[in-house]
């Protein structure tokens, strides 16, 4: 299959890396995704709809999420349905290599006593 | 309360996405397409949780959208069109990369690989300018980031401008230039007899002796109650004929329209769309059921499609049920009942003014033929007057609204000029960066193409902020208009109005981005980078650019506050007017007795709740007639009364059947004689017109004591008491009327409207006529109490009575002078914005220069200058500016203030007292705005200025 490598895409744009964070755990829709990114950024970013509508569609071309069903709950047709995003496996994948990537810097940084509080990494 | 919180709330994050989804315009189609209702939903979320953290929370939020959405748009545009390029270039084969980037300094992301082109050229050139443009809006964004507090000014500014202009277009839009929503609007055409309603005969006559028309329709608008759909209500319908809801293009959403009038359609009935909703559920079943109107039953055949909009000239606005107009009912074939408006569509070949001669020809015979009822009280034929629906519509309305049309556009300018002064500061302090950029080799056109797209950049950012501004404002104007704008309704933000929004931000963006990007182009590499502020070469003349902006903005902003001054002291006077009555501590009740109750029993209702509500404590008199002052709907008539003692004019007053009590409750006047009592109610009721069987004269009283207002008295007895006099009244035949008393006039229509002639006759001695019932009550203490009192009497009396609004003659009053203060108050916020702007402008000016002439001050104050002299200097130079704006302005307002002749309320076009106002208010402000950066120089210390 001829799936995207992980390493194509790093270094990840900031942006990017939250939003496939925030679908890490579980298929979102645009809302919670906004929330979860808003949520682990410390409130610092906050995407207007129509950009993180664009930057989903970019990572579906590239083949990081693709949208899936909504929950059976929901109301699932009509212009105006929530659209249900998830991860696909090269979008964990290049999530994952991307956050391993930032920790490896974080452990190059801590090593310099560049920050604190940072035993864990 | 709960409930309406919550409707409330839903409407706040509908309109909330409606608005988002406006500003989604700037995305192309097919991501709209895909994307923009599940962002819309977003956003709305993202609202309503604002909304919730309260604050400024939506404020922050707006704030962060706009600008995100117009720009993620520009760039979405920008790659989707990248992306159909290389899609036809792959497919050309050609596949040629392009050459690189041009000037400007932009990197990029380098996202656009396989760039394509055509061979040749013009494509490569076009390709590249693109590029550079590109470049050139993403080094704006960011250059104009670093300099927030410009950026915010002059984006708030164009906004401010162009949501004001917005606002006033689109009423002006959905009033004057939106054609009715009907085929062909501009034949439609209506008619009156003289003034008046038209007669059944008559319509029928004109429609068969005229050639000038095609199709004619006639309706006629009654008030009735609605039963067999949940609780009774009363609403209004119409009486049609078959041809009237086709001649205003309406179809069914459900069934059919009416049928041509025959026997057998009479009782069916058409329901609009928005009655169907409320009163049935929307329920598709509603066809063959039967309905009540005032206990007759009607059948259901048709809804109407919900674009259907009834025209307000046709006194349609308000129906909610078309049925039959039965043009065979013997009751409504009198030439002396004046009832239906008609429409009718002009034919091809004819014009308005053809029509009109047909017309008159047709008017000429039928005053032959009918003398009675086609003659005046002078004897002159009446005329058949005939105008287009739209001029029925609109009225008079173009006149204002052209006035506040160059009162948005005053304010578009004052904008321009304050943003084009401040890019001007901006152009200045950016001399030194346009060197070094120039001395690297970019071009002059570049460098003014860099300028140009800054100012275009804010120009759009203003146009959304402008919009959303705009769209607040449609909100007030919907929320605020009083009522007294035609087709107030139809005033929305359309399409039409971004483009002209969106044309005007650019087109104010081009303007006042010219002269500093050519003011940039204009620099040398070489000398500017040696220039630095100390010489501030060709500065005096930018100095003397920026001074004349600053007199363009005084003169504007003193217009339109001498403009705003002249509306709000005419409703000033308007508002003193005595009205001849007292309206505090009256209220008034609306009583729908006619319907409710037969006619033989409404005497003694009347009496009965009149001595009930004065029997209530706290309640000092109370006083009944068919319509108190300052009323809507239906009210008494008018006729021709003459003094039967002594020969001399007629007077055409307005009858006013009281009880007895009625000048005690409104508080007028007694001038001479006494008011009604009980002892002035005839023994017969006067006969209303109507069928009479021939040879059978109908009993009518002789004598009935009458009283008159001091008007009538002085037309029918000059010079003499009127007191014990008889007249007659044209409509009662033979009963006679004796004065017993003259009470001072009323103004009975609105302040704005001369007292006219008034006769007040017993209301007893009518109760055979109408049973209309405004009741007056003039009390003590608070109104609650009495407003229960009023409706559980109503209640214990008359059961099926339906009491209509209750409320304080004073709100009615006020009412009737809403639509003045509305334009006063528009006027006068439009004025304070200016006042605004033009202080802003002023203070930025004066800080400006004396920023740039700081060294000066602190050579002055090292060589001993005083702190006074330094003040009077900058304060000298400021007033000379401010001065001369006024000059301009004064020359302004004397054109602006021409316009208003024709809505203000006795005030002379050039109105000295608001024009003084006027300028004291802006010379105070100026002063402020001068001497706040006067002081400013006067601290300058000489030490570190010169260091």
């Amino acid at each position: 299959v001829n799936e995207p490598r992980a390493d194509d895409f790093l270094p990840m744009h900031p942006r990017d890396y939250l939003i496939l964070f925030a679908l890490v755990d579980s298929a979102l829709h645009g809302y919670g995704v906004v929330k979860a990114v808003e949520a682990e950024s410390g409130g610092t970013v906050r995407m207007d709809p129509a950009n993180l509508y664009r930057s989903l569609r970019r990572l579906e071309r590239d083949g990081l999420v693709n949208e899936v069903a909504a929950p059976a709950e929901e109301e699932t047709t009509g212009p105006d349905r929530r659209r249900y995003y998830a991860l696909t496996r090269a979008g964990r994948r290049a999530v994952a290599a991307e956050a391993s990537r930032l920790a490896s810097l974080a452990r190059s940084a801590a090593a310099k006593d560049l920050i604190r509080g940072s035993e864990g990494l | 309360v709960k409930s309406r919180t919550d409707r409330h709330g839903d409407g706040g994050e509908a309109s909330a996405s409606r608005v988002y989804r406006t500003l989604l315009l700037a995305y192309p189609a097919t991501f709209r397409a895909a994307y923009g209702g599940a962002a819309a939903d977003v956003f709305r979320q993202l609202h309503a949780d604002a909304r919730a953290r309260g604050g400024w929370a939506v404020t922050r939020l707006w704030a962060r959208t706009v600008p995100a959405v117009c720009g993620g748009g520009l760039a979405e545009r920008w790659s989707a069109w990248r992306g159909a390029r290389a899609a036809r270039g792959a497919a050309d084969g050609a596949g040629l990369a392009a050459g690189g980037r041009i000037g400007g300094g932009g990197n990029d992301g380098g996202n656009h690989s396989g760039r394509g082109g055509r061979n040749g050229g013009g494509w490569r050139r076009a390709v590249a300018a693109l590029d550079a443009l590109a470049a050139d809006s993403r080094l704006a964004v960011r250059a104009l980031r670093r300099r927030p507090a410009f950026t915010m000014a002059t984006v708030g500014l164009i906004g401010l401008g162009v949501g004001a202009a917005a606002t006033v277009y689109s009423v002006v839009d959905g009033v004057l230039l939106r054609p009715l929503p009907y085929p062909e609007p501009e034949r439609l055409v209506t008619f009156a007899k003289g003034s008046s309603a038209v007669p059944l005969p008559d319509y029928e006559d004109w429609r068969d002796g005229t050639r000038s028309f095609t199709r004619w329709a006639a309706s006629w608008d009654v008030s009735v109650v609605l039963a067999g759909a949940g609780e009774p209500i009363r609403i209004e319908a119409a009486r049609v004929t078959a041809e009237l809801l086709p001649l205003l293009g309406a179809h069914a959403l459900r069934g059919r329209l009416l049928a041509p009038a025959s026997p057998s359609q009479t009782a069916t009935a058409v329901l609009t769309h928005s009655i169907w909703r409320t009163r049935f559920g929307a329920d598709p079943a509603v066809l063959n059921r039967t309905i009540l109107l005032d206990g007759e039953p009607f059948t259901v055949v048709g809804v109407l499609a919900p674009d259907y909009v009834a025209p307000e000239s046709l006194e349609l606005d308000d129906v909610e049920v078309y049925v039959p107009l039965d043009v065979g009912d013997e009751a409504f074939r009198r030439r002396s009942m004046m009832m239906l408006s008609v429409v009718a569509q002009l034919a091809p070949a004819a014009s308005l003014e053809s029509a009109r001669v047909e017309l008159s020809g047709v008017a000429a015979r039928l005053a032959e033929a009918y003398p009675e009822d086609w003659r005046g009280s002078e004897g002159a034929p009446i005329e058949i007057v005939a105008e287009t629906l739209t001029r029925a519509t609109v009225g008079d309305i173009g006149d204002t609204l052209a006035m506040f049309l160059a009162a948005g556009g005053l304010m578009v300018l004052i904008a321009c000029a304050n943003v084009a002064s401040l890019s001007l500061a901006r152009a200045t302090e950016r001399n030194h960066e346009t060197a070094v950029r120039a001395a690297l080799g970019a071009s002059r056109r570049r460098v003014a193409a860099y300028a140009l797209t800054e100012s275009v950049v804010l120009g759009l950012a203003g146009g959304a902020v402008g919009l959303v501004l705009a769209r607040a404002g449609v909100l007030a104007f919907h929320a605020f208009e009083p009522g007294g704008i035609p087709r107030a309704a139809e005033v929305a933000l359309d399409a039409r109005i971004l483009v002209f929004a969106a044309a005007l931000s650019v087109v104010t963006a081009f303007i006042f981005g010219l002269a500093p990007a050519v003011s940039a182009a204009a620099v040398g590499a070489h000398a500017a980078l040696r220039d630095d502020d100390r010489s501030a070469t060709g500065g005096r003349r930018r100095a003397r650019f920026r001074s004349a902006l600053v007199v363009g903005e005084i003169g504007l902003a003193l217009t339109l506050l001498a403009a705003a001054g002249v509306l709000a002291h005419g409703f000033a006077r308007l508002s003193s007017e005595p009205t001849g009555f007292q309206s505090d501590g009256l209220l008034t009740a609306r009583l729908d007795a006619e319907n409710a109750l037969p006619a033989e029993r409404r005497a003694a209702f009347v009496e009965a709740i009149v001595g009930h509500m004065a029997a209530t404590p706290g309640v000092e008199a109370v006083g009944a007639s068919w319509q108190l002052p300052f009323g809507r709907g239906r009210c008494c008539f008018r006729s021709s009364a003459w003094a039967l003692d002594v020969p001399g004019d007629t007077v055409s007053p307005y009858v006013h059947p009281v009880t007895e009590d009625y000048f005690a409750a409104l508080g007028i006047p007694i001038r001479a004689g006494r008011a009604l009592t009980s002892r002035d109610r005839p023994a017969v009721p006067i006969p209303p017109p109507g069928p009479r069987t021939p040879g059978v004269e109908p009993v009518a009283p002789d004598v009935v004591p009458a009283v008159v207002n001091s008007r009538v008295a002085a037309e029918l007895w000059p010079g003499a008491s009127a007191l014990g006099r008889r007249f007659r009244i044209i409509t009662f035949r033979s009963t006679e009327f004796e004065v017993v008393g003259v009470v001072d006039p009323v103004r009975h229509w609105g302040l704005a409207a001369e007292p006219g002639e008034d006769v007040y006759v017993p209301m007893a001695a009518m109760a055979a006529w109408l049973g209309l019932l405004d009741v007056a009550i003039r009390h003590d203490g608070p109104d609650e109490p009495i407003v229960r009192a009023i409706r559980q009497a109503a209640r214990e009396l008359a059961p099926a009575l339906p009491v209509g609004l209750i409320e304080r003659m004073d709100a009615r009053v006020a009412r009737s002078i809403a639509t003045p203060r509305f334009y006063a108050t528009l006027l006068l916020a439009f004025a304070a914005l200016a006042l605004l702007l033009a202080a802003a402008g002023v203070y930025g000016t004066m800080l400006y220069t004396v920023g740039q002439r700081r060294r000066e001050f602190g050579v002055r104050i090292a060589l001993g200058a005083r702190t006074g002299d330094l003040t009077r200097l900058v304060l000298r130079r400021g007033l000379a500016v401010v001065a001369l704006g006024m000059a301009a302005g004064l020359a302004g307002s004397f054109i602006f203030t021409r316009v208003l002749a024709s809505l203000v309320y006795e005030v002379s076009v050039i109105d000295p007292m608001s024009l003084a106002l006027a300028a004291a208010t802006l010379a105070a402000a100026a002063l402020l705005a001068c001497w706040l950066p006067a002081r400013r120089a006067a601290r300058t210390d000489p030490i570190r200025a010169l260091k």
